[in-house]
């Protein structure tokens, strides 16, 4: 599988190279984005949606058809309240009430406001990572172990052990003057300890589109094997349409990616429906229309892509 | 409710604490640069770090450490509304015996020192987010790809209370046309690539309910001239009943530079990229003047190890551990078979 990956790949690099990127626009016959049209749709998210921003990337990296400074798009700590698997179940059992989209009302989750009120909400929404179970016991380790399952067993007598890591104490603050305590941080037991993600948009030569990748964190801030971030993407297209690639304008890591080979199709159709209701979209809307597709595959990540705005009181 | 447990007004003021995120790019970036440059020089490395306010209702924000991090804010960090460069400390050493054997507590002070100093230099006015400097210690293990590390956030620690004389979210706080007013002012601010990166700032209510939004450096340009003056800052946190742990070393700074014994303060939160003056919140702390803090020997008391609650006895400040082995080229050839 990897070898295949690798093969297609280098064949894919092949032909970018040799041919020219796109110019003229396609996006009302088939779907695809032009890179000149990538870069409007792209400025205008980020005016529209300041929650994303351009970045540059590796310079290492760079693609030269791309501003320098407007390599890709990314969003970054993007919370994730929930797995995606507890949201189909829960929406089998509940016979299709669930309501994916918590934005009506943000207040159902929020922990700062109506903890009690909240609290068995919040167990039955982010269930423990002991109770999920997607049958492949693989992919579900505990928390604190999962950075620890690597591959080699052997390597890991030759890792000094910070597991017996000492501290005497001696270096921090000790015996506290009372004054002191009163200062402290808050215990912060009802603030709801979520995954977050980035969420990035780079431009796929190939196929024209754009492609959106995942880097995952745990509760607390380490970085999400990839293979756990599986549990938050639609079980119709994990493992099957999400792949783990390397980033295209980051050196490290591995991130999830969902395949942009049938985007072009997918949007074409989405336009077509559009323009059979008088719709005629605008190829700068390209990427609201394209994210709002994309969350289908990954429901309870709460990437912003709307344009109506909540103004809140002041509306 | 929250808030409800908590008891009512005045109460000592208390703050949440913000979290690091680093990301695997930061430290790959490390290990490329102990192999290529560093070697076994240990000596400390200015970084930058990223620093927002809430973005989103369920959560509060991070405190980002990411792979261009690994240079000081003026040479490779162009600030954006999402990611405001704060400068830092990393101090990376050579085996596990040097990590363990930094002196934790006299590193965070030193770290300290260097705010208090920017503070009563005035630096602060011209550079405001020299509030939130922050202190990284690490110890890459290249040969097994694993890095152990730490994050501090420090924040000097009066000897006095602060304490916290009322708090009520922004739009409750202000009458419906200052909060309109606000509203495009700070939509106004935060577009600017100018002021966008600005984490600390001065909210000026006219008595026609007009607001504006100045520079820490105009403060005395804005008083008298204005119905109500606000000392906001950017708030990365997400609870009700408290502000974001910046709020700490501004305090320390409208106290040591300005003498300032009583603010209102106003925490900027937003909602998807736009103020959320929902849950932005405006409060009053009064304070009395620390003293002894223009010495130039004095070392200031600090708190701000991350995980780390001060008042507890703290023996299990544990390194944080994070694992490169997928940037191990080794392994990925073995993936392959």
């Amino acid at each position: 599988m990897q070898v295949k990956q690798k093969v297609y790949e280098l064949y894919k690099g092949t032909v970018e190279r040799v041919t020219g990127p796109r110019t003229v626009s396609a996006f009302l016959e088939k779907g695809v984005l032009s890179v000149p049209e990538f870069i409007l749709a792209g400025d205008n998210l980020v005016a529209k949606c300041p929650t994303w921003s351009w970045e540059a990337g590796d310079p290492s990296k760079r693609k030269s058809y791309l501003p320098a400074d407007k390599q890709f798009l990314v969003t970054r700590n993007v919370p994730c309240l929930r797995r995606a698997i507890s949201v189909e179940e829960e929406y089998n059992a509940a016979g299709a009430e669930v309501v994916l989209d918590d934005d009506e009302d943000g207040e159902g989750w929020l922990a700062t406001h109506g903890v009690q009120a909240s609290k068995t909400e919040e167990e039955e929404d982010i269930p423990s990572m002991d109770t999920l179970d997607i049958g492949t016991s693989e992919g579900i380790k505990s928390i604190p172990t999962y950075f620890s399952g690597g591959k080699k067993e052997d390597e890991e007598e030759d890792i000094p052990d910070m597991d017996t890591y000492e501290d005497t104490g001696d270096n921090l603050v000790a015996a506290e003057p009372s004054y002191f305590v009163l200062a402290e941080e808050m215990e912060d037991d009802n603030i709801l300890r979520t995954r977050t993600y980035d969420v990035s948009i780079t431009y796929d030569k190939y196929y024209q589109t754009p492609r959106v990748w995942l880097t995952g964190y745990d509760e607390s801030r380490m970085p999400l094997k990839p293979e756990l971030v599986f549990e938050d993407i639609s079980q119709d297209h994990a493992r099957k349409t999400v792949t783990i690639e390397d980033h295209p304008h980051l050196l490290a890591g591995k991130h999830a990616s969902v395949h942009p080979c049938k985007h072009a199709a997918v949007m074409k159709k989405i336009v077509d429906v559009l323009v059979s209701r008088g719709v005629e979209p605008e190829v700068d809307k390209y990427l609201f229309i394209f994210l709002k597709f994309i969350a289908s595959v990954i429901p309870t990540i709460e990437y912003d892509y709307t344009m109506d705005f909540d103004l809140g009181s002041t509306s | 409710m929250a808030g409800a447990g908590v008891a009512g007004f005045p109460r000592p003021l208390q703050v949440q604490a913000i979290q690091s995120l680093a990301e695997e790019g930061f430290w790959d970036a490390l290990r490329r640069h102990k192999l290529d440059v560093l070697g076994t020089d240990d000596s400390p490395l200015s970084v930058t770090g990223y620093y927002t306010p809430r973005r989103y209702r369920s959560s509060a924000s991070f405190f980002n450490l990411r792979s261009g991090s690994l240079a000081p804010p003026s040479h490779n960090s162009i600030g954006d509304r999402n990611n405001c460069p704060v400068a830092g400390t990393l101090i990376n050493t050579n085996n596990v015996r040097g990590f363990q054997n930094l002196d934790r507590q006299f590193l965070l002070k030193a770290e300290a020192k260097k705010i208090l100093h920017d503070i009563i230099s005035g630096k602060v006015e011209e550079d405001p987010a020299l509030l939130l400097r922050f202190l990284v210690i690490s110890f890459s293990d290249l040969k097994n790809w694993r890095v152990y590390y730490n994050v501090a956030f420090p924040s000097l620690v009066f000897k006095s209370r602060m304490t916290l004389l009322s708090l009520h979210r922004a739009s409750k706080a202000l009458s419906k046309e200052e909060a309109a007013s606000l509203y495009t002012s700070l939509q106004e601010w935060r577009a600017s690539s100018e002021t966008t990166v600005v984490p600390f700032f001065l909210v000026s209510i006219s008595s026609g309910s007009s607001a504006s939004i100045r520079q820490l450096k105009d403060w005395k340009a804005c008083q008298g001239n204005c119905q109500k003056l606000l000392f906001g800052f950017y708030d990365h946190g997400c609870r009700s009943d408290c502000p974001g742990w910046a709020l700490r070393n501004y305090i320390a700074f409208l106290s040591i530079r300005w003498k300032i014994e009583k603010v209102q303060f106003f925490c900027y939160r937003e909602q998807r990229g736009q103020p959320d003056l929902e849950e932005s919140l405006i409060g009053e702390a009064s304070f009395s003047p620390p003293s002894g803090w223009d010495d130039s020997d004095h070392l200031p008391e600090a708190i701000g190890w991350e995980g780390v609650m001060p008042g507890k006895i703290t023996k299990e400040m544990k390194p944080k551990e994070i694992n490169l082995q997928s940037m191990n080229p080794a392994s990925q050839d073995e993936e392959k078979q």
